[in-house]
């Protein structure tokens, strides 16, 4: 769960923002922690696969698909239904993406939706779970 | 193919060479008689230093109107998007709605640009020879080490497909891969689009690079643009022309300023080596007949050279043959010996400043671009001054 992980280190987050400025053509300094990686940073579905690239090249991990969708799983029924996510669902996604611009989707959300809220912050947490992971691994 | 009466105009030229990143720097710079800057390479293995000729202060990102695409361009992409960009402003096209006219995009480039440095790091070591035959491997080593854009980036038909993106041009598009040829066959195609009554605008030129390590280690092998050589002083180089090509009625109507008209297009497939003399033949004399020209009528024939000494005599024979000395045979040595060897950018090149030269001053009237390929396929356009109402060479055509 995104509470307990650890405040990433300052370099992690750098190197994270480095990797997306360069796969979406942005300054870096445009580039926030809370930045939608799809409202803010304009990524397109195939943008993914290179930041997907870029980030297994830079930090040395293996990123599975579902890193886009792990964070903000949403597989449980009380969560959503027949595509649409419900006021428990909406509460659980609210707690997971704090720093996201809620009032940007209108007041039902959908499936689709749901990768508008991968933030830079989304990432930088995956790639500080998994460079601490294989930190432990090796210890 | 029969041809129409519509007629096909040159309304815009954009280009980039050694020589200049735009057409009006590029002409200035041939005019004041410049040559580009030519380096030498040496290739591991080969006794033979190569001429290269690299354009340096090129800038892609300004003409692309969605600068993320850059990261899915290769060289020739970028240079191909450039030269578009600059062509549809030169037609004053750029501040007109493309949307609703019938607008192709044909590009020619001779190959994919395969970047050696990228597979050359995906492929690593392969001491068993596993990768070729054990799939799992090659996914594992191969695939695993590049980036999954690669492929969109180096796609054949990526070129055209870019160019398309950036100027939200709707209507048919091809990227023509057929060797040094390519650039001359768009325009040939794009002409005949229009005659036929297919399209209104087409743009139409070639763009490709000769300098990456691929193509270089592939000129040593075979011996071209060798410093050795004591053929003709040639370098291979890279560059991009193109061109917009429009119905005559369209771009008179919009009130557009016309360069040239191009008058016919000759086609000649490949053939065997000891054919090539009749081929070039052919093209020529298959593009006079459809202008209604007599060889000694012709003012100027450009062409790019191969750097093959066989190749080139029988360039120099076929013109000779085809037109007697009256041309200005040889053109192309002026323009290539200065900007390099752009493949099959050099046709488009070749048409644009001939066109040029037919706009800007009066010596010239009838004159015929070729280009040839190593396997011998020939392509000629005859391009003229354009007539305007009333000139004696139109009354006995009708005018669509």
């Amino acid at each position: 769960m995104q509470a307990s992980i650890a405040e990433p280190s300052p370099e992690v987050i750098d190197r994270v923002k480095k990797i997306l400025a360069a796969a979406l053509d942005r300054p870096a300094e445009e580039i926030s922690l809370s930045s939608s990686l799809i409202d803010d940073l304009g990524a397109e579905s195939i943008d993914f696969l290179d930041i997907q690239f870029r980030l297994e090249d830079e930090f040395s991990v293996e990123i599975e698909d579902e890193i886009w969708k792990g964070s903000l799983d949403m597989s449980d029924r009380r969560w959503m239904i027949e595509d649409r996510v419900t006021s428990e669902g909406l509460k659980r996604l609210r707690s997971l993406q704090p720093e996201y611009p809620w009032d940007r989707l209108g007041k039902e959300v959908r499936g689709a939706d749901l990768p508008r809220l991968i933030t830079v912050r989304t990432v930088v947490n995956f790639i500080s779970t998994q460079t601490d992971s294989q930190s432990e691994n090796k210890d | 193919m029969t041809a129409t009466n519509t007629r096909v105009v040159i309304t815009g030229i954009g280009m980039v060479t050694p020589l200049g990143d735009n057409f009006p720097d590029t002409v200035a710079a041939l005019e004041r008689r410049e040559s580009a800057k030519e380096s030498v390479v040496s290739i591991e293995g080969s006794s033979q230093p190569l001429r290269v000729i690299q354009i340096e202060s090129f800038q892609p990102r300004q003409h692309f109107r969605v600068p993320k695409a850059l990261k899915l361009a290769n060289r020739r992409t970028e240079l191909a998007v450039a030269a578009a960009t600059m062509a549809i402003e030169n037609a004053g096209l750029s501040e007109t709605s493309l949307e609703g006219l019938r607008h192709e995009v044909l590009i020619g480039c001779s190959s994919s640009d395969l970047r050696i440095e990228e597979l050359a790091q995906a492929v690593g070591y392969d001491p068993d020879g596993k990768a070729a035959t054990n799939i799992p491997f090659f996914s594992q080593r191969i695939l695993d080490g590049l980036n999954p854009l690669w492929l969109l980036t180096h796609l054949p038909n990526m070129v055209s497909a870019h160019v398309a993106i950036q100027l939200e041009a709707t209507g048919p598009n091809s990227t023509l891969m057929t060797s040094g040829v390519a650039g001359q066959q768009a325009i040939g195609e794009g002409f005949r689009s229009i005659q036929s009554g297919e399209t209104d605008v087409v743009l139409a030129g070639g763009a490709d690079s000769g300098v990456s390590l691929f193509d270089i280690a592939c000129f040593a092998r075979d011996g071209l643009f060798s410093t050795q050589s004591d053929v003709i002083h040639l370098a291979a180089a890279e560059g991009s022309a193109v061109l917009v090509l429009e119905n005559y009625v369209h771009a008179k109507e919009r009130g557009a300023r016309f360069f040239c008209e191009i008058r016919s297009h000759a086609d000649c497939g490949p053939t065997a080596q000891g054919a090539i003399d009749s081929t070039i033949l052919r093209s020529i004399h298959a593009v006079l007949e459809e202008s209604d020209w007599r060889g000694h009528e012709v003012d100027c024939i450009s062409s790019a050279l191969s750097g093959n000494r066989d190749l080139d005599a029988a360039l120099a024979s076929a013109y000779e043959k085809a037109l007697g000395l009256q041309s200005e045979v040889l053109q192309h040595i002026e323009f290539d010996s200065r900007l390099g060897h752009t493949f099959a950018a050099s046709g488009p090149i070749s048409c644009a400043l001939l066109a040029d030269r037919l706009s800007r001053h009066r010596r010239f009237d009838k004159v015929v671009s070729h280009a040839l390929s190593y396997s011998g396929h020939s392509i000629s356009i005859a391009m003229q001054r354009t007539r305007k109402k009333g000139d004696a060479s139109l009354d006995s055509r009708t005018v669509t």
